[in-house]
């Protein structure tokens, strides 16, 4: 049987992790390992790490704060397993996620990266009615670009092979390899996995179920936006030499979709003119995600419209009318 | 052939199969049966070995044959091809007889999908390898560029003459441009060279010992299917300067400057900006090479399970004389 392991990359989560580990120790598969990486809390996160160790299938490695990045990198050299899951301490999995990837792994084994859709829930573990369903199969790294599959970073789980093509270790590094690049404190998943895809043979599929349920808090979200934006475009200027081609005709419907995206954030944040500014940008970059994705993107461009015009009252009414037609996915 | 003298030695890929390899004479029409489990062809596909690869596939319907593709590249075809629509057919015609076609470079393998000459479950991208031990060992260059190296036969494929004719328009007299090789292109080179002593023709020298001797590597390369001279300067922590053709790409990943122009003053650039360069100063590599031999007997072993059964022998057929 495929062992696997599973990094739960923990900084200041006393909230949520002992939820988050509780589910994964439910997990209908066996034989597989817990790997708790605390990022140097300095909350109460140490001490409800530790009421798990009694169980043999948990180990606990508290680390100086190296970022999300770090801590995966940390819980990988220390995983046992074939196949490694990652899952973010305020998320959830489903009691089959495990069973499901590792099928998937084990019957195709051109596939590296195995992901799920995911449910959205709120800060009471509630689902929100949202969801993310993201393309499933014959995933380029086009798409990849454009709009990220994996979604989130509790829904993938990953062949070792697979991580072991990306690895490197920078000079700075003396302990060990890194496979998601510290130096991001965002866009760190995209990087990895557009590497990995430009750069290996591995497969991106996904499987047809929403198997991890995503924690979405409300406020603050917007706030970073041009950080975010600032990482991606890092992103793009760090991946560029894989393949000039390739960045120069895909570039600006990925910028167009990743302003977008920012755009929504500052929705839900009800920042309009923030949300309204990243709309036009998205639009003046590439009119790709509008015949692509034309609902998402009008209703985008409505609400960011309407909340910088209207206010926050207009957008809710907007919501109102939109419910029944159960758009799906409010994240990128 | 290196790769193959490493197949049948590293350890990981000898402990599961015994490796026989024989090889096969230019022009032969009959191999005759053999007794394998896999059938792996490193043979240069041409109209003449046709009759050849189709008695072995008759002979063999059952057993697992793999080609792997050392020569054919989007650049070989640009460079060499004038019938580019009779080719086309020849691969395609080819690799029908084959199980599996093992592309040594993830450019190669695109190009071969691209091109039509086969379908993408028929392909596997297996990047070429050997024994990178002793490159690692090398000692690090801790200064600025002055030796850049050549390595390679000397041959019009490997894009010389670009580098030579580069190197004589660059004018800091503490520059040198080193040649390791033998081959047909020599004596042009030397022409080329003239007069100019910072240009030195070493001959044929070990790999490792050329590329301890030399501060950094260019490989203007016209076609080239993977490269294996990349590899060995980067796991010796040498710069590194390609072509960006075909399978040199994949370098890119690894620490390879790119000079996408296929022009003396691109190349004269390169050089200057080489030797401007402070190794200690470069950012990081986006991969590292330190697992290049794990990799490569990790797809080997995975496209040997995966696509056939367990095999315990496996038969590598290399084209000699």
């Amino acid at each position: 049987m495929t062992f696997a392991s599973i990094i739960v990359p923990a900084f200041n989560v006393e909230a949520t992790l002992r939820e988050t580990v509780k589910a994964l120790l439910a997990q209908t598969y066996a034989p597989f390992e817990v790997i708790i990486v605390d990022d140097g809390s300095s909350d109460k996160t140490p001490r409800i790490a530790a009421e798990f160790l009694d169980d043999p299938r948990v180990r606990v490695v508290r680390r100086a704060n190296r970022g999300l990045a770090g801590a995966r990198n940390t819980g990988i050299s220390l995983a046992r397993g074939e196949v490694i899951g990652f899952c973010d301490a305020d998320d959830l999995w489903l009691p089959e996620k495990l069973a499901r990837h590792v099928h998937h792994l084990e019957v195709n084994p051109h596939v590296g990266v195995s992901y799920s859709g995911s449910a959205l829930i709120d800060g009471q573990s509630a689902l929100t009615g949202h969801a993310q369903r993201p393309r499933l199969k014959g995933v380029s790294p086009t798409h990849i670009f454009k709009r990220n599959p994996i979604g989130n970073g509790s829904a993938m789980v990953i062949r070792r092979a697979a991580l072991n093509e990306i690895a490197y270790r920078p000079r700075s590094e003396t302990h060990r390899d890194w496979y998601f690049d510290e130096t991001f404190r965002q866009s760190e998943d995209i990087e990895c996995w557009l590497r990995m895809s430009l750069t290996t043979e591995w497969v991106f599929e996904g499987i047809p179920e929403l198997l991890t349920q995503y924690r979405i808090n409300s406020g603050g979200l917007s706030a970073n936006t041009d950080r975010q934006l600032a990482a991606w475009e890092r992103m793009i200027e760090k991946l560029s030499p894989l393949n000039p081609a390739f960045f120069k005709v895909n570039t600006p419907a990925a910028r167009a979709y990743q302003l977008r995206y920012l755009s929504r954030r500052a929705v839900s944040d009800m920042d309009g003119a923030r949300a309204l500014n990243l709309s036009r940008a998205s639009l003046a970059q590439s009119k790709i995600p509008l015949i692509e994705e034309p609902v998402k993107s009008v209703i985008t461009f409505v609400a960011a419209a309407a909340l910088h015009f209207f206010g926050p009252k207009s957008l809710k009414t907007m919501m109102r009318l939109k419910a029944p037609a159960r758009v799906s996915g409010t994240v990128q | 052939m290196r790769v193959l003298d490493y197949i049948k030695t590293a350890p990981a890929l000898s402990q599961n199969a015994i490796h026989h390899i024989r090889g096969i004479q230019r022009g032969k029409f009959w191999v005759g049966r053999v007794k394998a489990d896999i059938i792996v062809s490193h043979l240069a596909i041409s109209w003449g070995a046709m009759p050849m690869l189709v008695a072995l596939r008759r002979l063999h319907p059952l057993v697992p044959m793999i080609h792997i593709e050392h020569s054919y590249t989007a650049g070989f075809v640009q460079e060499n091809v004038t019938n580019a629509v009779r080719f086309a057919t020849l691969l395609k015609t080819a690799y029908r007889l084959f199980n599996k076609v093992v592309a040594v470079s993830h450019a190669q393998g695109a190009w071969f999908v691209q091109s039509g000459a086969m379908s993408q479950d028929k392909l596997a991208v297996i990047q070429s390898c050997v024994d990178l031990s002793a490159f690692r060992a090398v000692a690090p260059v801790k200064h600025p560029v002055r030796v850049i190296g050549a390595i390679g036969r000397l041959d019009r494929q490997k894009g010389f003459h670009l580098l030579v004719q580069a190197f004589r328009t660059t004018l800091d007299p503490s520059l040198a441009l080193h040649i390791y090789g033998e081959g047909s292109e020599e004596r042009a080179l030397r022409l080329l060279a003239g007069n100019d002593a910072r240009i030195k023709f070493m001959g044929w020298a070990d790999p490792v010992q050329a590329i301890a001797n030399v501060d950094a590597v260019a490989m203007p390369s016209l076609w080239e299917a993977y490269g294996l001279v990349a590899i060995e300067a980067l796991s010796a922590g040498r710069q590194l300067s390609v072509s960006g053709i075909d399978g040199l790409a994949d370098h890119v990943a690894l620490g390879a400057h790119v000079v996408t122009e296929p022009t003396v003053e691109a190349w004269r650039k390169e050089i200057e900006t080489l030797a401007r360069i402070d190794p200690t100063q470069l950012p990081q590599p986006l991969q590292s090479c330190d697992r290049l031999e794990a990799v490569f007997a990790s797809r080997w072993q995975s496209l040997i399970t995966e696509g056939f059964r367990a095999s315990s022998g496996a038969l590598d057929l290399q084209r000699c004389g």
